[in-house]
């Protein structure tokens, strides 16, 4: 079973996400922000990483930078899941490897394909 | 999203957590607008904005369309002052407030029905108002503000075209067009912020108590079994009796673990107290030129979130003593050769059930001289009582209520502003606070906090056939009490004990019970920071954990009590309040002293 780790300073978002993707059989960890979340990846393998943006202490693209300087995680892909529709924090965000970025609300069964095929993509 | 997609439960749950955490995102909010509205800081207009961004994000997940649309506006227009595009005005603030109440309100009615229902679109015209017409304004306001001239503006202005990265803003301050002070005084007037009320429980220690309830619901049925062998047939007696007390030992173990992992849920690390001192230090700083270096340590140090709260006021009021009183300005500290930098450490430690809270400076200390001069002079004591203190006792006479608002001993003896207020609150938390110090070199004070207020250990006592509890904290020693061994100092009662004399404070007649002390009974020996008193008792029944209920409004303050608490017969016992009494007893000595007029009166032993 693959794991999914979920980044987000909302629980109510976590908790959504996890249910959506619990439909689906994957393992899910959740962490509040950045740093959270580097600290959960010291103990737990991540298969896949969805992040948001905006988010206190460490925000989703300094996590995104940080995930790829780190050998273990050089090419675990990020899906990067939020509401903002800046282009050039998209941009940004692309540039700091994140694979794929998604504007919240999402269609649980469109983020459950881009899940699938990105975790498909790694094997 | 996706309603089809979960489950109608699961559906609810989340609901539900969106509730939750969005209210307490727009409590938050509030309360930051109402700060940004006097000083514009950067850090919290970041963490009004995160919270909006994150209502939007989450209602927009959920489908609730006005809300979300409504969060969007306000974060467009937030986003202008995280630019630094808008500087904020009243106008500003009151709109923020009004869309984040309207927010609250959509949130209360999703609550209730299921539903948004609120007209949103006043507000959120006077968000895109907002948002669109001042979008080039900064520039324009400080000209209006008279703090930048306009050829100041186009010069900055043309700055900005040089190095596109910065912010009008930050030019400006760099440019030193809008000073230092302005600065500052967004520093100094950092507000607290209220805690949220609701608590956050590692699952663990949820689990934990869970467990123990679940025991707890055993132990229930067990003891009902034994009820009803009871109640069948008392064939069997000794056996009932035997699995009745099984069962009472049982649930003594589960209870005692039960108060245990609650308290433990209850505790929250010092650091939420802690992480605001560095800021309020380099503050007074400022304010009394002072120049010092902090220490901090034990902040991982646990205690009672309720306790945590309390604690704020008084060691506000006693860091800043220590700043302005204790430590000297660095010219004058250089004269006494000290180091010119002063150290302020604050260090926390839990000693057995208590936690002890250590402030120390190397500053001047406290002055006896002139503290004695002070307490002398506001008749508190006179010169011949004085000399029987120690020199410890002394210093903590800084804590008599009435003889810090004198401002000249703060002047004097450079310590003293309403200390006395400290200790009250200190002692109302059920803690102590004492003070030490070395004249010249430093002063420290020491806060000894109960881990939790709810629960603690009594001494359970009997004063003319009533029960009566008193804090196991506060006692230090039980003495069997004979007629002959008290002794009367200046109409007092008084016992000495191992050349020690201690006041005897009877209680029965603090509570106008009217009962005459009976020969013999004990004396609870009592110690509160430096000062000692009996209690007179009948007998002493024993030590028990009771639980503190408080007496209620209408005679919430009845001196000498602090709470009552029911014991395993249903009986309604009143705690006794040491400190009060001691005070009462205190007071009562110099008030009579007062009436009678005596003059240098030796304190002597009238055997």
């Amino acid at each position: 079973m693959k794991t999914i780790l979920i980044v987000d300073d909302s629980p109510t978002i976590r908790k959504l996400l996890t249910y959506v993707l619990k439909k689906q059989d994957y393992i899910i960890a959740e962490a509040e922000d950045g740093i959270d979340a580097m600290e959960k990846l010291s103990h737990v393998q991540a298969d896949i990483i969805i992040v948001d943006l905006n988010m206190p202490n460490m925000d989703g693209i300094e996590f995104a930078k940080s995930l790829r300087s780190n050998f273990y995680y050089m090419d675990t892909p990020i899906i990067m899941l939020t509401t903002t529709k800046d282009d050039e924090l998209k941009r940004q965000a692309l540039e700091a490897g994140v694979n794929l970025f998604l504007n919240k609300p999402i269609q649980p069964n469109i983020l459950l394909y881009k899940v699938q095929s990105l975790l498909m993509g790694v094997e | 999203m996706g309603n089809e997609f979960l489950q109608d439960d699961e559906m609810q749950e989340i609901i539900n957590d969106f509730i939750v955490e969005s209210g307490e995102l727009v409590e938050n909010a509030i309360q930051d607008v109402v700060e940004i509205e006097q000083n514009q800081n950067e850090e919290t207009i970041n963490s009004i904005f995160r919270a909006v961004h994150t209502i939007k994000g989450t209602s927009s997940f959920l489908g609730f369309s006005v809300l979300s649309n409504l969060a969007h506006k306000a974060e467009d227009l937030l986003g202008m002052i995280r630019k630094g595009e808008i500087i904020i005005d009243k106008e500003i603030a009151d709109t923020l407030l009004e869309a984040l109440d309207m927010t609250r309100t959509i949130i209360e009615e999703i609550k209730e029905h299921g539903a948004e229902k609120q007209d949103t679109s006043v507000i959120l015209n006077k968000l895109e108002i907002l948002s669109k017409v001042e979008k080039k304004m900064l520039g324009e306001i400080l000209i209006e503000e008279k703090i930048i001239t306009k050829k100041e503006l186009e010069n900055v202005l043309d700055k900005q075209k040089e190095d596109k990265s910065k912010r009008l803003g930050e030019i400006v301050v760099e440019e030193k067009l809008i000073t230092d002070k302005q600065l500052d005084n967004i520093l100094s007037k950092q507000k607290v912020h209220k805690d949220d009320q609701t608590v956050r429980i590692d699952v663990k220690k949820l689990d934990e108590l869970m467990n123990l309830v679940g025991e707890l619901v055993l132990g229930r049925n067990r003891l009902i079994m034994v009820k009803n062998m009871a109640k069948r047939g008392s064939s069997n007696t000794k056996g009932s009796i035997d699995s009745l007390e099984d069962v009472t030992n049982y649930l003594e173990v589960i209870t005692n673990e039960i108060q245990l992992s609650i308290m433990k849920a209850r505790l929250v690390p010092m650091s939420k107290l802690f992480n605001k001192v560095p800021r309020l230090v380099r503050d007074l700083c400022n304010t009394f030129t002072k120049d010092i270096d902090l220490k901090i340590t034990g902040e991982e140090t646990e205690l009672d979130r309720s306790l945590i709260e309390l604690l704020h006021d008084p060691l506000t009021h006693i860091i800043r003593n220590s700043v302005d009183h204790g430590i000297e300005t660095p010219e004058e500290r250089k004269k006494k050769g000290k180091p010119g930098k002063g150290l302020l450490s604050i260090s926390a430690y839990n000693e057995g059930n208590h936690v002890i809270i250590d402030i120390k400076d190397d500053g001047k200390g406290i002055n006896l001289e002139a503290l004695k001069e002070k307490v002398v002079e506001k008749g508190f004591m006179n010169e011949s009582e004085l000399k029987d203190l120690t020199e410890k006792e002394i210093m903590n006479l800084v804590f008599i209520p009435g003889l810090s608002t004198a401002k000249t001993l703060s002047s004097v003896s450079g310590r003293g502003v309403g200390m006395d207020v400290v200790k009250t609150n200190i002692e109302k938390m059920n803690g102590q606070a004492y003070i030490d110090s070395k004249q010249g070199e430093w002063t420290r004070l020491s806060i000894k906090l109960p881990l939790t207020l709810a629960i603690m250990g009594a001494l359970m006592v009997e004063i003319g056939k009533e029960l009566y509890a008193i804090p196991l904290s506060n006692v230090i020693e039980l003495v069997k009490l004979k007629k002959e061994s008290i002794k009367s100092v200046n109409k007092n009662e008084v016992l000495m004990l191992r050349d020690t004399i201690i006041p005897i404070v009877d209680v029965s007649k603090v509570m106008s019970i009217g009962v005459n002390g009976s020969a013999g009974g004990y004396l609870v020996i009592c110690k509160i920071g430096e000062k000692i008193v009996g209690v007179k008792v009948g007998s002493v029944i024993g030590q028990e954990e009771i639980v503190i209920k408080p007496l209620g409004e209408f005679m919430g303050n009845i001196n000498g009590i602090c709470g009552a608490t029911i014991s395993g017969d249903g009986k309604v016992i009143l705690i006794l309040d040491i400190p009060a009494m001691i005070n009462s007893s205190y007071m009562h000595k110099i008030h009579k002293k007062k009436e009678e007029k005596s003059e240098g009166q030796a304190l002597a032993l009238q055997q």
